[in-house]
């Protein structure tokens, strides 16, 4: 059997194998399990089987002939697939653990059919296969997100507009970029609208607006950098890193598929180094990033806290891709996989957290490193990833960006992407000082580190994210693949090395990671060779001895971590107000809901039942007499 | 033979950081009208804390010292000194900007892990007033790299080469006075001292600190401030034709932030972050315009 | 042919016989239905179509005629499998009046898909119109009562209208044979021919429950029983389907190509097909009561049906009837769930219908599956048709593109609300009391059997395709298909 058929329906007869024995959850999420583990493996094999394809012909005709479904092995699809069924198999580890009698979401067979829309979107070969994956995951993911859960399901709502929202202007476009080349396939398409480009501006510009529109939408990027925050933190925690690392990637797998293309080889007027069209690109990706780092910043739900991250992380993803240039899209790629690694990492281990004590709030949480340290050394080791500190992975990708982005003179983008990346050391921060430092509530004195299946997968990935972060080489040569497959013409990269456009300014890691270890031998000997310490209680030192429990209050108390950020709040929020998206797309559905209820008061009402019928016939006469 | 390099660099940026935090406090001390300490009394200092007894809380206090000492070495190592560094890099500017972070974070970590809410309302002024100053910092240093079309500091400081008049203070004047803005409150110094306040926060971050934890921390501190001074040599003054200039310079540059910081009173952190982004990093925005058109 | 008559007689004979029985009722009708619906397969299957049927012996165009076309006949198919699934989810109605009246219904709706003459079709139409006025009625409380007089109120009026534009038809061209007046059409004046054609379409447009002269749709639905909702819905609304492809785009159309032949009034109706699509989602979108919901649904759809069949070319038409076929199977699976969930929980609002979903999984998921499809969601029927006709609709004119763009817009609301209900169905049930009623099995398996339909045509359009293709070029070439078929020979 052919093997792009396999990945398709492998998960699908899962999916409704294991909707059949949904009570025996552990079997379940073990198939589920297994599911991954085969399509990591056989994606692991086709890497560099560029040739494979499968397509189908169904007995529906457009354009005058058949439609045909067909799937093809590209590196760019194979590059975000396999790294996403990776990042999967870490989590379906994970929620074996996770689902228990307490916890369990009976998400798995949903989550089987993402997969296999999964797969179809990355490795669609025409619009047709494109949309029906685009949609099967919409919709499946809205009843991941909702899991039965009334509150759940409210924020699923709220993505479900948006998302439906972004599946119907990627029909549109479709259908118009189809009736411009007359087939469905995409490669043909992008060379229609590039031709469309030099005929009418203007119309080009509204066709790849709506394929612009549906894939920020899905990734979040400004205008539509709402919806996650709701999303992400209602969703199964278990989830929530899918939802995250791999769905987010989605609309930039589109966006390098169909948009680079055309912005790169269609003549386009220029604002300094690259075209208009790819500058506003940037210009969103830069206010996305900025504006969810803010917004992160104050957050007190984790979960919350960390979708903003998810978004502003795509924002510099966008921004990679916007430079139009081999670093940029080079740094934009590490970046998806990076994200992918220590997002899921940080998500997982907040999820243990979530997992032991049942709490999401922050500040009502403290001092767990004393009681879990190895999830405490993850999320330690993926935010110092996510905060783009050398030596680890995530560190790389973004210095390529700000890289790229600097060779291209994009003086404000990159400014801004700065600014996000300082913002998000804030929030990286809080949620560190809020959950795992400072004093342990007693009602947790007594939880448990991890399980061991949940600790095995955080484990993996805190390695993954040293490893890339030491040797780059492992994610920059599958990308050369990548960006060879675009048409770019790339050296071979190296495996320690990542270079770019400036001169003089490449940076090998593998000797950054040795310096770092020197200096931290220098520092641990200065440590070792001065006085012994003693270990104390927390409380010893600041309250001078004093018992707080004889003032009526709790060591816990003390924890500074609701207004962690109070005066910098009060500096932002009048902007707060005036940009809250949230609130604009209330009052829309409100305005919805009482245009619904007026509507179908008219129908309750019977008065007016003859009167409508003369109107409908004055309607016809009238358009009778036009 | 290059890591006899690094530990030599790193003992040299110590004691250099030592010393020029002595002579401050001297500087201070003769501005108060007192006679003040010897200025190696930070050397004196280190030695007595580091043979202390201390007390620690659990091994994150431990481990973010260590990484925060660590963090700052690294970073050091990547500043050229007047050409010469510990081994051969691009001495990229944005590595160190990221590298130094590392110093921040752990010694974040390692005060938060004590659990005083005033280390913490400490810290979470710091990285307030961290992302104060780093838009108008990167501001200014996007100006060098675009002016250079290199994100090596080697060859910005290379480019100043020859004469006096080389230097970028005459070419980007706004950008220095930026620059000098910024780096007050890179430092930590008055007005932008905020999160060790001592008569709000009790030193912030350093209250739970004792002995050989106190020392780590103004080791620190004083690799910091070679760090910062370090990189407003070579971006502004040439970068220095031998180490003994090149150190000259940067007390130079350190005794301007000492004088600055007993003149000036303290900001709230909130109005010290509107500082930083409207004056420094509105003049630094000039800068970048006149350069880039 | 003669024995097509047995598909409008024996229904008739039955509703006669029903005043008689008692507890037999039941297997009666379910075995006349089941007759006809044989019948009916049997008689697509055979390669007899087209043909025409001479009652009695007199010719068209002065004998009564009856046409079989592969059209006509499929929608015959189509209606009976509806009347039969109706039968089969009957909680309670016991009485003869039910049944007489539904067998009724039956043979109007059989015949007014079959006749060719427009006064027939008229006379069909009316007793439909009885039928279902009784049907509506037949629960006997203030809401049936009010609902059913709403509806014969306004159908009454639509029909008299109708009987108007009959009366001018015959007057002016001196035939009522539905090909005879296609063949005759441009001989009209341009106004007089307006005039015909507002006068039929009032009165057929309000069964087809196209705003603004569907004010009885809701009302009706809501007050109706589940089994009436299947046969308003599938009888009913499919013969209103089969209606505009007969009347609109053979009738009217010019030369046979399947265009109405006043274009004016072609943009009006995309005008009005575009109001019901609007104003029907937005008001279901705050709607409370699941019935309701559906009506509000089944207007859309209707809109969003004859909004392909006005297009006018290949790829609209075959959407559209895809979009028949679709919204038939889609939406009598909600009907029929809709009655076993409001008889297990005793409450027409859906908000209190959580946990039937986890206590009937494939209830529950086969619900999914019906509002997946409506919504136009790959992998269902709904999308092939939508498809189909966007694509079809993007060649025409700008009426025509605006209609796409509320078509996609509302598609948003759609998909918000047929989701939110299809979730409820999973949230956990709040207090542990049992369910007042028991699901009856063979009604979800009904409706799962026409889910896995849905899937099956969703992942494998192919299925229908030479059906929908016969439709098609019969609506294209209706000179040749439909005339033709009647007055051998005319061209």
């Amino acid at each position: 059997m052919n093997i792009m058929l396999m990945l398709l329906v492998v998960p699908l007869i899962t999916a409704f194998l294991t909707m059949a024995i949904l009570k025996h959850q552990k079997t379940v999420w073990t198939i589920f399990l297994a599911v991954s583990g085969y399509l990591s493996y056989a994606l692991f094999t086709m890497y560099g089987k560029w040739d494979l394809s499968w397509s189908i012909e169904l007995g529906f005709k457009m354009f005058g002939k058949n439609v045909v479904l067909s799937l093809i092995n590209s590196p760019l699809g194979w590059f975000f697939a396999f790294f996403a069924s990776l990042t999967t198999l870490l989590i379906a580890m994970f929620s074996i653990a996770y689902n228990d009698e307490k916890h369990d979401s009976k998400t798995a067979p949903i989550w089987l059919l993402l997969i296999f829309s999964n797969i179809g979107i990355f490795f669609a070969k025409d619009w047709l296969m494109f949309f029906i994956m685009w949609e099967a995951m919409s919709t499946t993911a809205y009843f991941i997100i909702a899991h039965g859960k009334e509150i759940s399901a409210k924020a699923a709502k709220f993505y479900l507009s948006i998302s439906l929202i972004g599946t119907s202007t990627l029909l549109l476009g479709i259908i118009l970029v189809s009736r411009l080349s007359q087939t469905f396939d995409i490669g043909v398409s992008i060379d229609s609208l590039v031709k469309l480009f030099s005929t009418n501006y203007s119309a080009a510009l509204l066709y790849i607006g709506l394929f612009i529109t549906t894939f920020l939408i899905k990734s979040a990027i400004f205008p539509f950098y709402m919806w996650p925050s709701k999303a992400y933190a209602e969703s199964p925690d278990d989830f929530t890193p899918f939802l995250s690392t791999v769905m987010s990637k989605y609309g930039v797998y589109g966006l390098i598929l169909f948009i680079l293309p055309i912005l790169a080889k269609s003549d386009l007027p220029m604002f300094g180094k690259i075209s208009q069209p790819a500058y506003m690109l940037a210009v969103l990706g830069a206010i996305t990033s900025v504006l969810a780092t803010i917004l992160a910043i104050f957050q007190t739900d984790m979960k919350k806290l960390f979708a903003y991250s998810s978004v502003a992380n795509v924002g510099y993803i966008v921004m990679g891709l916007a430079t139009m240039s081999v670093v940029g899209i080079q740094g934009a790629l590490f970046h998806s996989v990076n994200h992918m690694i220590f997002k899921t990492a940080i998500f997982l281990s907040l999820a243990a957290v979530i997992y032991r004590t049942g709490e999401r709030d922050m500040h009502k949480l403290g001092g767990l490193v004393y009681k879990m340290p190895l999830t405490f050394l993850v999320y330690l080791l993926a935010i110092i990833s996510a905060a783009g500190i050398p030596p680890l992975s995530g560190f790389t990708s973004k210095w390529l960006i700000v890289q790229a982005l600097m060779a291209q003179k994009m003086l404000f983008v990159v400014v801004a992407m700065i600014f996000a990346s300082t913002g998000a050391f804030m929030y990286l921060l809080r949620c560190l000082a809020s959950v795992f430092l400072g004093q342990l509530p007693d009602k947790y004195k007594d939880i448990k580190e991890a399980p061991l299946l949940m600790a095995i997968p955080m484990t993996i990935l805190m390695l993954l994210t040293l490893a890339i972060g030491v040797i780059p080489g492992i994610i920059t040569k599958p990308i050369d693949a990548v960006l060879t497959g675009m048409g770019y013409n790339v050296e071979p990269s190296s495996w320690t090395t990542v270079h770019t456009a400036l001169a003089k300014s490449d940076l090998n890691l593998t000797y950054l990671f040795y310096v770092f270890m020197v200096a931290c031998v220098i520092s641990l000997i200065m440590y070792l060779i001065s006085g012994k310490q003693e270990k104390i209680d927390q409380i010893d030192n600041y309250t001078a001895g004093e018992n707080p429990l004889e003032w009526d209050t709790t060591p816990d108390r003390f924890n500074f971590a609701y207004g962690f950020y109070q005066p910098f709040k009060q500096m932002f929020n009048p902007m707060l107000d005036l940009i809250s998206f949230e609130r604009w797309m209330s009052s829309f559905g409100r305005i919805v809901e009482r245009a619904s209820s007026a509507l179908s008061l008219l129908y309750t009402r019977s008065e007016g039942a003859i009167l409508m019928l003369y109107i409908g016939i004055a309607i016809l006469i009238i358009g009778g007499m036009m | 033979m290059v890591v006899i390099n690094i530990i030599l660099y790193s003992l040299f940026a110590i004691l250099v950081g030592l010393i020029f935090m002595g002579i401050g406090r001297k500087v201070s001390a003769r501005m108060h009208l007192r006679y003040g300490p010897p200025f190696y009394q930070s050397i004196l200092d280190i030695f007595k804390l580091m043979s202390r007894k201390s007390f620690t809380h659990n091994f994150v206090m431990d481990l973010g010292m260590v990484m925060a000492l660590a963090g700052l070495l690294g970073t050091m190592l990547y500043v050229p000194i007047a050409g010469h560094s510990a081994f051969i890099s691009n001495s990229n500017i944005i590595v160190i900007m990221y590298l130094m972070a590392i110093g921040s974070l752990g010694m974040a970590m390692a005060v938060t892990a004590s659990g005083n809410p005033n280390a913490t309302i400490g810290i979470s002024r710091a990285l307030t007033m961290m992302l104060g100053y780093e838009i108008p910092f990167f501001i200014i240093v996007l100006g060098l790299i675009i002016s250079n079309n290199s994100s090596s500091i080697s060859v910005i400081a290379a480019s100043q080469a020859g004469s006096i008049w080389n230097w970028n203070i005459w070419h980007m004047p706004l950008g220095y006075i930026a620059m000098e803005i910024t780096l007050q409150a890179m430092m930590g110094e008055k007005p932008f001292d905020a999160m060790i306040a001592p008569a709000e926060v009790a030193s912030g971050p350093m209250v739970e600190l004792s002995g050989k934890y106190l020392g780590l921390g103004l080791l620190t501190h004083a690799v910091s401030i070679f760090v910062e001074t370090g990189l407003m040599v070579n971006f502004f003054f040439g970068g220095g034709s031998n180490p003994i200039d090149f150190v000259i310079k940067q007390l130079g540059i350190y005794l301007i932030a000492v004088i600055f910081d007993n003149i000036f009173p303290r900001y709230k952190i909130e109005q010290a972050v509107k500082f930083l982004w409207i004056f420094p990093t509105g003049i630094a925005v000039v800068q970048l315009l006149l350069l880039a058109f | 042919m003669n024995s097509v008559l047995f598909l409008i007689v024996i229904p008739l004979l039955g509703a006669f016989l029903a005043l008689f029985g008692k507890k037999a009722n039941r297997i009666v009708a379910i075995l006349i239905t089941a007759f006809t619906e044989i019948f009916s397969i049997m008689i697509y299957l055979s390669d007899k179509l087209p043909v025409s049927v001479a009652i009695g012996g007199w010719q068209a165009p002065y004998g009564i005629n009856f046409v079989l076309t592969p059209l006509s006949v499929g929608f015959i198919v189509l209606i009976n499998l509806a009347a039969i699934i109706s039968l089969f989810i009957i909680r309670g109605e016991k009485e003869y009046q039910f049944y007489s009246t539904y067998l009724v219904l039956l043979a109007a709706a059989n015949g007014i898909v079959l006749t060719g003459d427009i006064f027939n079709f008229y006379i069909f139409s009316e007793l439909t119109t009885f039928a279902i006025t009784a049907l509506i009625a037949y629960p006997r409380n203030r809401r049936s009562t009010g609902a059913a007089i709403k509806y014969l109120i306004l159908a009454s009026t639509a029909s008299s209208f109708l009987l108007i534009g009959i009366g001018v038809v015959y007057k002016t061209l001196g035939t009522l044979n539905i090909a005879d007046i296609a063949s005759k059409i441009d001989l009209l004046n341009p106004l007089t021919l307006e005039l015909i054609i507002v006068l039929i379409l009032t009165g057929i447009f309000v069964e087809l429950e196209l705003f603004p002269f569907n004010m009885w749709v809701p009302k009706a639905y809501f007050a109706g029983t589940a089994s009436v909702n299947v046969m308003l819905h599938g009888m009913l609304g499919t013969a209103g389907a089969y209606i505009i492809a007969r009347i609109l785009l053979t009738m009217f159309a010019v030369n046979g190509s399947g265009m109405l032949v006043n274009a004016n009034i072609a943009n009006a109706i995309i005008v009005i097909a575009m109001l019901t699509i609007f104003v029907s989602e937005i008001a279901a979108f705050n709607e409370k009561k699941l019935k309701k919901v559906l009506a509000f649904s089944s207007m859309g759809q209707m809109g969003l049906i004859i909004f392909g069949f006005m297009i006018g070319n290949e790829q609209a038409l075959t959407g559209a009837f895809y979009m028949v076929v679709a919204n038939f199977l889609a939406k009598i699976i909600l009907f029929v769930l809709t009655g076993e969930f409001i008889a297990m929980t005793g409450s027409d609002n859906w908000e209190d219908m959580k946990g039937i979903g986890r206590k009937h999984p494939v209830a529950g998921v086969s619900f999914v599956i019906g509002s997946l499809s409506l919504m136009g969601v790959p992998f269902f029927a709904g999308f092939w048709g939508k498809l189909a006709v966007i694509q079809g609709a993007m060649s025409g004119n700008s009426f025509m593109i605006t209609g796409i763009v509320i078509i996609l817009i509302t598609a948003v609301v759609e998909g918000v609300y047929f989701l939110k209900i299809s979730h409820t169905f999973f949230l956990k049930k709040e207090d542990e009391k049992e369910f007042n009623a028991k699901a009856r099995i063979h009604s979800i398996v009904i409706a799962a059997a026409l889910a896995v339909i849905v899937l099956a045509i969703g992942v494998h359009p192919g299925l229908i395709e030479n059906n929908v293709n016969r439709a098609t070029n019969e609506i294209l070439n209706s000179t040749s298909n439909y005339v033709d078929v009647v007055f051998p020979g005319r061209y």
